[in-house]
């Protein structure tokens, strides 16, 4: 940890009902580790590590925000410049995927056009309490152009997958252009030295701090 | 003189302030940087009973004696000046604060304790000076004596108190300036040199307490032979006193001190106790003597009697107390019932999983019993409050009346980790209402913190961003060039009150303060904010990255805080708070304006 050693900053936000699992996801990807009865998020919460994409290293600045409808005027806040939405639900109760398309319309309003926002079906493992379907999942996220995973904070199934997946897209969407990384809120940072293509050594730690 | 509307001391900071310098007017420019010289004009003053101005830049150290001569005159006339000196100098006190990791506990409980009774006497006078540079111990010190000149039967007591402030107060007062603040961490590192005078002093201090506390104190008519105001205010300091030595005792108590400090502690509860059982309590010495710091064993009882559930008058309190127990029993019929929960499904469920998830490091939280005595509670309370209705982290705001009110029945178990099921019903009955009625009237001084876009909490971000800048620039720049904002990291210091970020007893202490202060809590929990960030400065400063100074920010180390610590924040919070309270002005200089609202405002 001692030295940072990447090429881009990510920012993500992490969306969706109270309960699902949202922080629990966080945790799980950034510690491998899950706790149960992690006290509700108050307003926000960050993490952050470091991944491998392409062979580049991005550092994910990711917020999770709370869930609780009080919150949301804090929490909407934390949507501008964010690179990625994880949009998650709980595969267990029906009314938090019912309330995905109010999340939905939140992240497209208040993001800008190119985040990458990417459907999270938490809470995998319970298969015995299970309320939605994948399939009927999977034809939400299709009609509404996200990519979909089923996951589970608590096995940490699929966990890794979709914090890495939609830093792949994004990573795309930068390589072809589509997502101006000068853009005031891409959610995207370039290190300001050139970062040499694919190069597997070490550079020097960044300094040079980095925004959000 | 007194302003009798005024609750509570420190509330009118700035123009108070101004107007008590008024007197010393002209010779306050000159008299702020070479600060010492007031304080040996009053150490003159005591001696030879010299005239108003003496006491007056004495009043610089926080006694109020300069009030009465000063009031009205000035008013803003000063203010300016005063405040750029002053803002100097608390930066200067802060940054040499934050640099010698030394507790100056004692100073700043000085500095509280002068405050309290420069306040006092004229109410409106938390004399932003009073609260500086350890030099104030100093000129606090002298002030009494010379306050003291017409009441000579006095004299003896305020000087012991000016001793135990300044270290000594016809030896320490006439100390130069240089000397001045060693003789005050002289103070600081060996308040156990009064030995047993804080119990000698109390009883002196009980009888004259009362009254004088306060000006509008309707407290026991011991006061009443000193019409004259300077000597009440010099008793009260020396009333005032006694608590000083104790907080840094406590913390100086090292293994042959233990003694010293016990009896200290028994000599503190006794003050307690004195006010406790009259039959008409006076609130405002309670809260006085509570902003310091309650004593266990009459923990829950003051705390009940100052949020006002409790009624002062002792006879009324039994009956009072039955009707609004059974009053909460009726709730939980007619609020609890399983139609209500079905009508209020969402409201009930979000309850229901949200209080396992309740301060999970405390034990006692985790056992189901008490999840369904606080899930009660809430649901209850978020039924009758609609506007605001449950917010989460209101659950961590009932835990510290539940563990305070379930104290006195666990004997000498450790609270935390009590197995409640060995208490029988009615116990649990009792706290369960209690705990009720005290969160009823706590939240409803924070109202705005949790309705619809808890504008209140913002509010107090806003301003928490401007405090800081005041009196810890670098750190605000730090933040500022690492693109950190104060909502990522104060929101939660606001809707918790801090509770996430403190170990529980720490909690349970600050809140004695709180509810003292009563409905003015969370402007001082503001400045508690501001003391706490500031208290990491330098750990952030080192940071080089905003994900390192975030997740610092996270999880600030305060595992292994005790009372201690949480006592110079508190003391902190209120010299700023005395400082820039009613003191906007000062605030919106700072870049962030329109950010600056009538503080206060928002918090009824």
């Amino acid at each position: 940890m001692a030295s940072y050693n990447y090429s881009y900053i990510f920012k993500y936000i992490i969306i969706g009902d109270m309960g699902v699992g949202k922080s629990c996801l966080l945790h799980q990807f950034t510690e491998k580790k899950f706790l149960p009865d992690c006290p509700h998020t108050i307003g926000v919460e960050f993490g952050t590590r470091i991944i491998e994409v392409n062979g580049q290293k991005i550092k994910l600045q990711i917020w999770d925000t709370a869930g609780q409808e009080r919150f949301r005027a804090v929490t909407r806040s934390y949507y501008r410049g964010a690179a990625g939405a994880l949009m998650v639900y709980d595969v267990t109760r029906r009314s938090t995927y019912n309330h995905l398309s109010s999340w939905l319309t939140d992240a497209r309003n208040l993001t800008n056009p190119n985040t990458t926002i990417f459907l999270i079906g938490n809470k995998s493992d319970l298969e015995s309490q299970r309320d939605v379907t994948y399939e009927e999942a999977k034809k939400f996220a299709d009609d509404n152009g996200l990519t979909f995973l089923e996951a589970s904070a608590k096995t940490g199934a699929n966990v890794e997958e979709s914090f890495i997946e939609t830093a792949k897209t994004i990573f795309q969407n930068i390589q072809n252009g589509s997502l101006d990384l000068n853009a005031a809120e891409s959610g995207v940072q370039q290190k300001t030295q050139p970062a040499p293509a694919v190069d597997l050594g070490d550079k020097p730690a960044a300094n040079s701090g980095c925004g959000c | 003189m007194s302003d009798v509307s005024s609750p509570r001391p420190g509330k009118a900071g700035a123009s108070a302030a101004a107007a008590d310098e008024g007197a010393s007017k002209p010779v306050y420019g000159a008299q702020f940087p070479p600060l010492h010289r007031g304080g040996l004009a009053g150490a003159t003053g005591s001696q030879s009973g010299n005239g108003p101005s003496g006491s007056s830049n004495g009043s610089l150290g926080g006694s109020g004696s300069g009030s009465g001569s000063g009031t009205g005159t000035g008013l803003s006339g000063g203010a300016s000046g005063v405040f750029a000196s002053v803002l100097h100098a608390v930066s200067g006190a802060t940054a040499s604060l934050r640099r010698g990791n030394t507790k100056p506990a004692v100073p700043f409980d000085d500095f509280q304790d002068a405050a309290w009774s420069a306040d006092t006497p004229g109410t409106r006078t938390p004399s932003p000076s009073t609260t500086f540079p350890p030099s104030h111990v100093n000129a606090a010190a002298p002030a009494s004596p010379g306050a003291v000149r017409n009441n000579p039967p006095f004299a003896t007591a305020s000087a012991a108190a000016g001793g135990s402030a300044g270290g000594n107060a016809s030896t320490g007062s006439a100390a130069p300036p240089t000397p001045s603040s060693s003789s005050a961490s002289a103070a600081a590192s060996k308040p156990p040199s009064i030995p047993s005078t804080p119990t000698a002093r109390a009883n002196p201090a009980q009888i004259t307490n009362p009254g004088s506390n306060q000006p509008h104190a309707s407290g026991p008519a011991t006061t009443a032979s000193e019409s004259d105001g300077r000597g009440t205010i010099s008793r009260q300091q020396s009333s005032d006193r006694p608590p000083i030595p104790q907080t840094p005792g406590k913390a100086g108590s090292a293994g042959s001190q233990a003694e010293l400090s016990a009896e200290r502690k028994a000599g503190r509860l006794e003050k307690f106790r004195k006010v406790l059982e009259a039959p008409n309590v006076d609130l405002d010495a309670l809260k006085k003597l509570s902003w310091s710091g309650i004593p266990i064993e009459v923990r829950p009882t003051t705390w009940q009697l100052l949020s006002g559930y409790l009624p002062a008058n002792s006879d009324r309190r039994a009956q009072t107390i039955q009707r609004k127990r059974d009053e909460y029993r009726g709730f939980v019929q007619l609020y609890f019932s399983e139609q209500s929960k079905k009508n209020n499904q969402a409201l009930y469920r979000q309850i229901h999983i949200d209080m396992p998830r309740t301060n999970p490091d405390v034990v006692l939280f985790q056992s189901e019993k008490v999840q369904e005595i606080l899930e009660r509670i809430l649901y209850i309370w978020a039924i009758r409050h609609p506007a605001s209705g449950y917010v989460q982290g209101m659950n961590d705001l009932v835990t510290p009346f539940f563990t305070v009110f379930l104290t006195p029945h666990v004997g000498d178990a450790d609270v935390e980790s009590f197995d409640i099921s060995s208490l029988p019903q009615e116990a649990l009955d009792v706290i369960e209402a209690d705990c009720f009625w005290c969160l009823n009237k706590f939240l409803d001084h924070i109202q705005d913190f949790y309705t619809l876009a808890q504008v209140g909490i913002q509010k107090q971000v806003m301003l928490l961003k401007e405090v800081v800048t005041r009196v810890d620039a670098p750190l605000n720049d730090f933040l500022q060039s690492h693109d950190i904002q104060y909502l990522q990291f104060s929101f939660r210091w606001m809707n918790c009150l801090l509770m996430r970020e403190l170990p529980h007893r720490c909690v349970v202490r600050m809140w004695d303060t709180y509810v003292a202060e009563g409905d003015n809590f969370a402007q001082l929990h503001l400045y508690v904010c501001a003391a706490f960030l500031v208290k990491f400065s330098k750990d952030l400063r080192s940071k080089t990255d905003f994900q390192d100074v975030m997740l610092f920010l996270q999880s600030l180390p305060t595992n292994n805080w005790s009372n201690d610590e949480m006592e110079l924040l508190l003391s902190e919070a209120f010299m700023w708070k005395s400082l820039f309270h009613n003191a906007q002005s000062h605030l919106a200089a700072t870049p962030a304006k329109g950010a600056v609202l009538p503080h206060g405002a928002g918090m009824h």
